[in-house]
């Protein structure tokens, strides 16, 4: 099976060198912003627009071969204001093997989420952008049935996935927005190396769950906190 | 484990092989002969382009994939390649798309490719995608609307698209000035637009119930860039030489749902707006009153004036116009509380010179006809619209509509009319002069509510709605006639000089409530129950001079004030069946109206009451999202105008008279109409054809008596079997390898009208025959061609004519071209060249040849100046002419029209967009 994947990965390569340039391994790094004003309202969003910068910005590497990539913050990901839970998530997919492994920080404990990849209806539009030097179609989406979340990707990143666990577009998500949880994840360099498949590692640590099972044990915890809570549990999801 | 995976990767096929299909093919470039490998092909959902499924060609630029059934669009892309689409019907059999053939984007831009995705068609809607159809720079959409295949634009500006009138002009979904859509598709430049949608306009309770009520009109409607809506821009425009003018000035400031517009036009020329939707048609010059059974709303026909009466511009005599207007909508608590105004100043005056010629053929006589009239018309108006959606809750909404205007109207005419006998001698001579002026108004509110219940589909609507206008005219009638005997000597004279002092007030309501009631997913049930009461009052008083030359003396026979109430209550029910590929309904309403009539003079009263059917049916099959057919039935019963059947007495025309018929019956009308069209996206072909059949059985027309002198006398009388019927067909499509479009199909229209003449039974048979055929040829930046031909053949005969033959050849060529020269300079002309066979009738050919030119030269970096010299008429030929056939007469008719004259003028469109364009923020505004 891995000498049928090298063969193909190979070949992509030697036809990508050839005539188009196709990418199949390396590095992409995105740039997280969080808009630390949103969401507040009188007095006190006014003392936290004169004490905080309104964006907080985080980096994070995708680093990538043929079937399987892995998502990390670079450095340490810096002290959020409000929420703390999943924002520095390491997560590790296989599109070969439609699965993926995420270590998620919720609260105290460490999580090891292992399920299959998620399925997202995605929208595809006639918009185009540029991003990091590549051009990006548009595609939308509605999570959790009611969040919408926008994402360009671009034909010439073979890699069918993108930041945290996105995933499912024919491309590479380089830009993606979620206005409802005021964060943004835009590509700023994409670096076209080879890349060594031990650099690949699924995460380890953690207590190892399913996704339906984060779901619901949040869900109980999370109930009695009222409107903000949907938002972490959102962000969990990712 | 694996070997289990790969069983059922296997197996997964032969297990679901009704319901899916294997979908292969090869992408190249054909103009670089390669084989491009890694393209992505995408399989998105016809109808919400949600991705289904992809994959990437192989190294030899193959794919397969296997996709369940159902109707996708295969979207192709290839980084710096345009995007191929093609849409997709799977079954259960294995499609191979064969080569699919990409461009490089660098040489899509430098050709005049349309992309494929240049036309859509959604359900009952063709969406047009503006941006792939080439107009030169600061073209109006106007100009946009040209090259849509499927719509055709005339001289005046007035649209037609598939075949039927357009009659709604939306900017964004709000009315925009639309009783004048000239306003918006010759001040709006086209690339301000996204999209051009052209669809069928359900009255508001319609598009909410599904149930086609019959009130359909054919719209369009302008979706605007992203990056229109904000900024502002506009257009100025001063053109003039020696009499002729022409000044325009529109601005437009949108910001997001915030639209705020203002123009102002005035002009002597061709170029003055219609006026196509403008209902009210005043006058009181032997009016005719009629109520439309369905609604039981009474109309006013104006028989005489004819568009000079309504006070639009249609073409014939000299206008001035002067029009200004303002529209503002806007939007609310994202999107709860909508509201769209627009308000119009309108004057309009018009002088006309018409001279009829007409021959009037009996059984065993001909007579001629001549009559020569001078007219002036000044009309002024004031109107006002508003209309307020509001968003109650999520299950609810409510439309209120107000609309109101007042102005006057001036009109005097003098007219000469002869007859003459078979031996060309005078029969009687009359002249006639007329003057009127009124001053008129209306008010309307509309109310619909709209609500959701708790089942899908059950709904329930309310329509209320109340109406008011009057009108107040008072006017002088002149009239000489001289009647003559054999010998040509004179023995009689009739004299008429009258004042004349009408009046007219209307009130109405309507309340009318609908309610759905689901029987499964895909049947549905509709009831609708409509309560109307109409009351009108209508005052005519004639007065002739006493011996002191004053106009005090009552005419009494002449005179009369009548008041009248309808009330009409019709209670419907319909059955809907509706699936992804078949919609269909029928069912029907049933109508009683009663009526009085109060002759407050003579203190009677008379009372009618009618029982009227609307059956209905209607049947839509769609093979697949681009190819449908469409059959409808409406069956119909028109009662008997009031006047019909006791008609005020008029004695505007001495020569006409009209008398009462008491026995009319009710009219039933058959109507139906059968479409069939289908688009082919990759051929950018469209081919659309029909027919329609209309039978009336015991149609009211007339039958009437001509004496000796002339004189004729009409009633109004039931007869059997009028039918009219027409086919006709579009077929626009791509001339294989070349720039060349073709436009061509046929319209064939045959009617039969029987009436009676001197007790006669007069059956008129009618048929007219055209062939449309258009070429265009578009380069941008280098030239623009367009040839029409319509050769069409028209011929009419009725039983007691004794002209054998009568029918004639005729056939219009047209060009319209313009090329692009050197330093921004631009040369354009077109002519229109219509041929008439002569007939025994008219036995003078007529043909004329209109030739306009221009020459432009735009300045500037977008060229968004422009100075242009152009003539109109180059050969002084300009000859209002057209004829008539009717119920054994013919007729020719020669008006005043624009002759040759030169314009100079200067055209600036502006344009700021104000702040960042959204290209740069991706259009995502994130926080």
């Amino acid at each position: 099976m891995k000498k049928i994947c090298i063969a193909i990965s190979l070949t992509l390569f030697s036809i990508a060198s050839d005539a188009q340039n196709f990418i199949s391994n390396g590095k992409i790094i995105f740039e997280r912003k969080i808009n630390q004003w949103a969401n507040n309202d009188g007095t006190f969003a006014e003392e936290l627009k004169k004490s905080v910068p309104q964006f907080k910005s985080d980096l994070f590497g995708l680093t990538f071969d043929n079937d399987q990539s892995l998502y990390e913050a670079i450095g340490e990901v810096k002290k959020n204001l409000f929420n703390e839970t999943a924002l520095d998530n390491i997560v590790y997919s296989n599109f070969q093997k439609n699965e993926y492994v995420a270590q998620k920080n919720i609260f105290e404990k460490t999580y090891l989420i292992k399920d299959s990849l998620t399925k997202i209806k995605w929208k595809i539009k006639d918009d185009f952008r540029e991003i990091a030097g590549f051009n990006c179609r548009r595609a939308t989406a509605i999570l959790f049935d009611s969040v919408f979340v926008v994402a360009f990707y671009t034909d010439e990143i073979t890699l069918p996935g993108g930041p945290e666990s996105f995933n499912g577009l024919p491309g590479t998500i380089l830009g993606l927005v979620i206005n409802r949880l005021h964060t943004t994840w835009y590509a700023t360099k994409v670096v076209m190396d080879q890349v060594n498949e031990k650099q690949i590692t699924p995460p380890k640590k953690g207590e190892l769950v399913n996704n339906k099972e984060v779901i619901e044990q949040m869900g109980k915890l999370l109930s009695s906190w009222g409107a903000e809570a949907q938002k972490i549990q959102w962000t969990i999801m990712l | 484990m694996k070997k289990i995976t790969l069983l059922t990767i296997l197996l997964y096929p032969l297990f679901s092989i009704a319901q899916q299909g294997t979908i292969t093919g090869k992408v190249v470039d054909t103009l670089e002969k390669r084989v491009l490998s890694l393209a992505v092909v995408s399989f998105l959902n016809s109808s919400d382009s949600t991705l289904e499924a992809f994959t990437r060609t192989d190294q030899d630029g193959n794919f397969s994939k296997n996709i369940p059934a159902g109707s996708y669009i295969v979207l192709v892309s290839f980084p710096n390649y345009a995007d191929f689409v093609y849409p997709l019907e799977v079954s259960n059999r294995d499609i191979d798309l064969k080569k699919i053939s990409l461009i490089p984007r660098a040489k899509l831009m430098e050709s005049i490719i349309i992309t494929q995705q240049a036309i859509r068609i959604k359900g009952d809607t063709t969406e047009y995608m503006a941006d792939s159809f080439r107009v030169k720079p600061n073209a109006t959409v106007e100009d946009l609307l040209k090259e849509l295949p499927g719509i055709q634009v005339d001289k005046q500006g007035k649209i037609t698209a598939q075949g039927q009138v357009v009659q709604k002009i939306l900017v964004d979904g709000d009315e925009f000035f639309s009783d004048d859509p000239t306003i918006a598709t010759r001040n709006l430049q086209a690339d301000a637009i996204r999209k051009v949608q052209v669809f069928d306009k359900k009255s508001d309770q319609s598009a909410f119930t599904g149930i086609d009520d019959g009130n359909t009109q054919k719209a369009i409607n302008l979706e605007l860039k992203d990056n229109a809506m904000r900024g502002y821009f506009g257009k100025l425009s001063a053109g003039g030489l020696d009499r002729y003018y022409n000044l325009q000035a529109m601005i437009n400031a949108f910001k997001a749902k915030r639209k705020l517009a203002a123009f102002g036009i005035t002009s002597s020329t061709s170029e003055t707006g219609l006026d196509w939707t403008n209902a009210g048609n005043y006058g009181f010059n032997s009016n005719n009153m009629s109520v439309d059974a369905s609604t039981g709303s009474i109309n006013i026909n104006s028989k005489s004036g004819e568009d000079l009466g309504s006070g639009s511009y249609a073409g014939t005599g000299l206008p001035e116009s002067l029009k200004a207007g303002l529209h503002y909508s806007n939007n609310w608590n994202s999107g709860k509380y909508d509201l769209a105004t627009n308000y119009l100043f309108n004057n309009l005056k018009v002088r006309n010179r018409i001279n009829d010629f007409s021959q009037i053929a009996l059984l065993d006589s001909v007579f001629y006809n001549q009559e020569i009239t001078e007219l002036q018309s000044n009309r002024l108006r004031h109107n006002l619209t508003a209309r307020m959606e509001i968003q109650l809750d999520s299950s609810s909404s409510m439309v209120i509509d107000g609309n109101g205007h007042a102005g006057n109207e001036e009109y005097s005419s003098n007219s000469d009319n002869f007859n003459f006998s078979e031996t060309h001698q005078v029969v009687n001579t009359s002249n006639r002069m007329q003057q009127s002026k009124n001053t008129n108004g209306a008010e309307s509110v509309n109310i619909l509510y709209r609500k959701k219940l708790k089942r899908p589909g059950q709904t329930f609507s309310l329509n209320l709605s109340q109406n008011y206008s009057q009108i107040d005219e008072d006017g002088y009638l002149y009239n000489l006639s001289l009647f003559y005997d054999e010998d040509g000597a004179l023995f009689s004279k009739d004299t008429t000089d009258q004042k004349k002092e009408n009046s007219l007030n209307k009130q109405s309501y309507d309340a009318n409530a609908t309610y759905t009631q689901p029987l499964s997913i895909s049947s549905f049930l509709v009831f609708s129950y409509d309560l109307g009461i109409n009351n009108a009052q209508r005052e005519q008083l004639s007065y002739n001079k006493n011996g002191a030359n004053k106009y005090d003396l009552l005419v009494d026979s002449l005179s009369n004030k009548f008041k009248y109430h309808f009330i009409t209550n019709t209670a419907g029910i319909n059955y809907r069946f509706l699936t992804r590929k078949a919609n269909l309904s029928f069912g029907g309403s049933i109508s009683n109206t009663t009526f009085r009539q109060e002759d407050l003079f003579m203190d009677t009263s008379r009372r009618y009451s009618y029982l009227n059917f609307f059956p209905q049916a209607q049947l839509l099959y769609k093979f697949n999202s681009f190819t449908n057919i469409n059959f409808s039935y409406n069956g119909y019963t028109t009662q008997p105008a009031i006047d019909q059947i006791q008609p005020l007495v008029d004695n505007s025309d001495p020569l006409n008279l009209l008398v009462g018929n008491p026995d009319l019956k009710q009219s039933f009308t058959h109507s139906a109409q059968l479409i069939f069209s289908n688009f082919q996206v990759l051929n950018e072909r469209y081919l659309r054809i029909g027919g329609r059949f209309s039978l009336t059985q015991n149609e009211i027309t007339t039958s009437y008596n001509i004496d000796q002198a002339g004189r004729r006398v009409s009633q109004y009388v039931n007869t059997d079997g009028n039918y009219s019927a027409q086919v006709f067909g579009v077929l626009s499509s791509k001339i294989p390898k070349s720039d060349w479009r073709l436009g061509t199909g046929p319209v064939l229209a045959f009617y039969r009208y029987s009436s009676f003449v001197n007790g006669l039974n007069n059956i008129t048979n009618t048929a007219n025959l055209a062939w449309r055929i258009k070429l265009d040829n578009h380069k941008q930046k280098s030239h623009d061609f367009t040839f029409v031909v319509q050769p069409s053949y028209r011929s009419s005969k009725s039983t007691i004519s004794k002209v054998a033959k009568n029918g004639y050849w005729g056939s219009t060529f047209s060009m319209d071209g313009s090329v692009q020269l050197p330093l921004k300079f631009e040369i354009g002309t077109d002519f229109d060249f219509e041929i008439r066979e002569k007939t025994a009738a008219f036995n003078s050919t007529n043909n004329v040849l209109l030739w306009n030119a221009y020459l432009e030269k735009r300045f500037l970096k977008n060229e968004s100046l422009a100075f242009r010299v152009s003539i109109h008429d180059i050969l002084d030929q300009g000859k209002g002419y057209a004829r008539y056939e009717y119920e054994g007469a013919v007729q020719e008719r020669r008006y005043l029209t624009f002759g040759q004259y030169g314009l100079i003028s200067l055209t600036y469109n502006f344009v700021n967009r104000g702040g960042k364009s959204p290209e740069s923020t991706g259009g995502v505004s994130v926080f």
